[in-house]
């Protein structure tokens, strides 16, 4: 229920602001826990809109999704998808070379496993990730960031967490 | 007035979520067929009278690979489960004549991990052997559908994939007088995470699990 508070405080409050900042990401994911064990690293991707709360401060809407498949000779695959509020936190915003921050995202994930020919029922499940970003300019409101996340869904009796190595291109948006 | 459309929405929503989640994760993190360690021990008890144990009593190469060792009574099995499947070996003779006559020895895939609703899996073997001038020939099918997840028969183990499995067996001597024999048999396995078979019900038989002991190293 919490998460549906601060997913409509996000919306409101980005309705009034001006700028956006939209962007897209991919990552190198990896399962942590036996969750995993039966699945090879995978691979996301994400796009997001965030509104420039303050300089410094922003919040927005993404989703993402990850596939992972078979870790040995199996034809096993792995998928979730993830609608997510974010906030993030930099510290340069407008530093050239050198402006980290701190991303956030909070949401739920639908995970679906498929196995030889067969579809477990899928899961929606609360999810959260928090990480770390480098973020640097690419010249003409474009901006680059890598880093990495700590990511779990918080699904029945046990949780998924995972690990990601993220790069993305941003640009911000006059509205 | 929006923003209490917006809000209860968002809310139903969620309690909808909610209502569309299961253990999947506990699911894929789960051994359904534990093997290890020594002195796991699975107590079954035979509908109609009578129990069955099987113990993992320890570790042991064969064919040249590691593997664990379980008994059953007098009887030994070989397992291996390991990069994503679980294997028995299998050391098929039959009799002919009074002889025991090998027809094949070989690890054979019996369950592909991780298992997921609606998964088919066939495996099939097709050997012969010559014993006194006769060709003794073997065909071997086994066909899988997984089912679930689902609570076992005795409704105490939830999360459990059936494995439904029908094998076809043609045994043929080739020799005048004898003509190929084929039998079939079926028979559904429930799995249970951590813990493994929890009930195996064929047409003549049904064994249910009454205690469980994960054994230690």
């Amino acid at each position: 229920m919490n998460k549906g508070i601060i997913l409509i405080l996000a919306v409101t409050a980005v309705l009034h602001a001006g700028t956006i900042n939209v962007g897209f990401d991919a990552a190198g994911i990896t399962p942590v826990g036996g969750w995993g064990e039966n699945l090879s690293s995978g691979l996301s991707g994400g796009l997001y809109a965030q509104w420039l709360l303050s300089q410094k401060l922003r919040a927005g809407l993404g989703i993402q999704g990850a596939l992972f498949n078979d870790a040995y000779n199996g034809n096993a695959s792995f998928t979730q998808l993830k609608p997510m509020a974010t906030v993030s936190f930099y510290l340069r915003p407008h530093g050239r070379t050198f402006n980290p921050g701190i991303v956030a995202g909070f949401g739920y994930c639908r995970s679906r496993l498929s196995s030889g020919g067969g579809i477990d029922p899928a899961s929606w499940d609360p999810f959260w990730s928090a990480g770390v970003r480098w973020d640097f300019s690419l010249g003409s409101q474009w901006r680059a960031g890598m880093g990495f996340d700590l990511e779990s869904v918080m699904a029945s009796d046990k949780t998924g967490d995972a690990f990601k190595f993220v790069f993305g291109v941003s640009r911000e948006v006059q509205l | 007035m929006r923003s209490t459309v917006i809000f209860t929405a968002s809310a139903l929503s969620l309690l909808l979520i909610g209502c569309l989640s299961n253990p999947l994760y506990l699911r894929l993190s789960s051994n359904y067929f534990p093997i290890a360690p020594s002195g796991a021990t699975w107590e079954y008890s035979i509908q109609g009278g009578g129990s069955r144990i099987i113990t993992v009593v320890d570790q042991s190469i064969v064919g040249e690979r590691p593997c664990w060792r379980l008994q059953s009574g007098a009887d030994y099995s070989y397992w291996i489960n390991e990069e994503g499947k679980l294997e028995h070996y299998e050391d098929h003779t039959v009799m002919f004549n009074g002889y025991e006559v090998p027809i094949y020895q070989a690890w054979l895939t019996m369950f592909q991990w991780p298992l997921a609703n609606g998964m088919t899996t066939r495996d099939s073997i097709s050997a012969q052997a010559v014993s006194q001038g006769v060709t003794l020939s073997h065909i071997w099918i086994r066909d899988q559908i997984v089912s679930g997840p689902e609570q076992s028969p005795d409704g105490l183990w939830s999360e459990c994939y059936r494995v439904h499995q029908e094998e076809t067996v043609i045994n043929w001597v080739q020799t005048a007088g004898f003509s190929p024999e084929t039998t079939l048999s079926v028979r559904d396995i429930w799995l249970a995470p951590d813990v493994g078979m929890v009930a195996v019900q064929s047409a003549d038989s049904l064994l249910t699990l009454i205690s469980f002991t994960g054994g230690g190293e």
